[in-house]
Formats: C-alpha cells, structure tokens, sequence
C-alpha cells in the first residue's frame, strides 16, 4: 500500500481548483479562482501548436475548466493547467511526481523485459532503439511517451496492462 | 476533452495536455462532492480529494480506455 499525500497542500483543495471567472482581453486570459486569486495567461501557452486556435473572445467556464469555441470544435482547458502556467509551486510539485512516473515506469519496464529473460540490446535491436536510450527509458531520465511504452510493452510480449504493479493499491488513505 | 467514464456519480476526462514543459498523463475523476486528478496508466493520486473505494475500482475497470484515450489526445507527449 502506498500513500502518496502525507499532508494537503493548496493544491489538494476545492478553492484552489474551482474556477470562478474567466476573460480575454489583448492575447491573455485573466482566469479567478474560489480562494480568491486571479491570474493571467497567455492564451498563446493553453493550446498545442497542431490544433487550430480557438475564439478566446467567447470564452466561457465552469468550476473544472474554460472552454473557447475553435475550428475542430470546443476546446476546454482543465483548471491544473492554468495553475501551472501560473503557480511556480504546483508547477515544481508537478514535475517532481513526472519524474516519479517516469521512474517507476521505467522500473517497470526493466522488471517486464528481464521476467521476459531479454537483454537490452535484444529489446532495443527489436524495438528500433539503441541499448542507450532504452536504458536511460529505464532509468526514468529519458522523455518517452506512453506510445513509445506502448510500443516497447509490444515488443517484449506485454501491453499497457502490465505496467500495473500487482497486489498494489495505487491510491491509499 | 473527452469523458471517457460516466457511471454513476462519477465521472473521468482526459484532455489534450498543455501548459508547460513537464508532462505527466492522467486523467480527472469528479464525482458529487470531489475531484483528483490520477496519473496513467499507474493510478497513483496526484491531488486533490482521496477517491471514494467505488471510484477506484471503476478506474482499475477502465485503466487501458483511460490510457488509450491519454494517447490518443496526446501522442507524442513524453513523460518527463
């Protein structure tokens, strides 16, 4: 069993989650909160580089998130992303636990390939990989994504499935 | 956006991930008097309200679409 808040942070609670208001004016987003704070975004920084922009001018919200109309249709924003473009601490807090992931994925891996009796230089010749980069992916120090996992999972015989620890309740009290 | 689960008083999303350079999949859980947001595919809290046993066991039942709807969304995002 894992615990994996100790304490509750700002973070943890409804106020500090809750969005309450949300404007555009001049390319940034003025977004309110329940514990009364108010921040401004570039709306630049809400919307990958792929997918069209949306009509900021007809923002609208609710507690969980702002939503602007666009071209491939609504497009919503959930209120962690304005609070880590915005909020130098939960942005800190959020990339310590990417790293947990990260590294206990990669651990993951490591367990699966070796149950697997594979070395890494089988696994990477396999996946189109070098022993390098798969061993920094099992390090948890390289970037990869789920796909890449996916991908690597499919090349030792396993699926996305497996990266679930047995016997471990990921969310305790 | 999409809502993957929508099953009694619970419901799960995932979104199209931005905001900046750390990347970490998950999805959101809401339900009448809470929200977290858990990390896939592990399921681990990562804030907000400890969810209710019932969700739990509804996020072991839906871990893979949950975790395939994250990709699908977001396919070339590293965890990082």
């Amino acid at each position: 069993m894992r615990t994996t808040i100790t304490h509750q942070s700002a973070w943890d609670t409804k106020a500090y989650a809750s969005i309450t208001s949300a404007a555009y004016h001049a390319g940034a987003l003025t977004v309110g909160f329940e514990d009364g704070s108010e921040v401004v975004v570039d709306s630049k920084q809400l919307v990958p580089w792929h997918l069209p922009n949306p009509d900021w001018t007809a923002v609208r919200w609710d507690s969980h998130e702002i939503v602007a109309p666009s071209a491939a249709g609504d497009f919503a924003v959930p209120w962690d992303v304005v609070r880590r473009l915005t909020d130098p601490a939960f942005a800190a807090y959020w990339a310590d636990m990417a790293v947990n992931e990260a590294r206990a994925i990669g651990l993951r891996l490591t367990e699966l390939r070796q149950n697997k009796g594979l070395t890494i230089e089988e696994v990477a010749a396999r996946a189109g990989s070098t022993p390098a980069a798969l061993t920094g992916q099992e390090a948890g120090e390289a970037g990869i994504s789920l796909r890449a996992i996916e991908d690597l999972l499919a090349v030792i015989g396993e699926s996305l499935d497996a990266l679930a620890v047995p016997d471990e309740d990921p969310i305790d009290e | 956006m999409v809502r993957v689960v929508q099953q009694g008083r619970f419901s799960v999303y995932v979104y199209v991930e931005t905001g900046g350079r750390h990347n970490l999949p998950h999805c959101h859980l809401r339900w009448s008097d809470g929200e977290s947001q858990i990390a896939l595919p592990s399921l681990r809290l990562l804030n907000g309200s400890v969810p209710p046993a019932a969700a739990r066991d509804l996020l072991e039942a839906f871990r893979d679409e949950l975790t395939v709807a994250w990709i699908a969304l977001n396919p070339e995002r590293p965890i990082k």
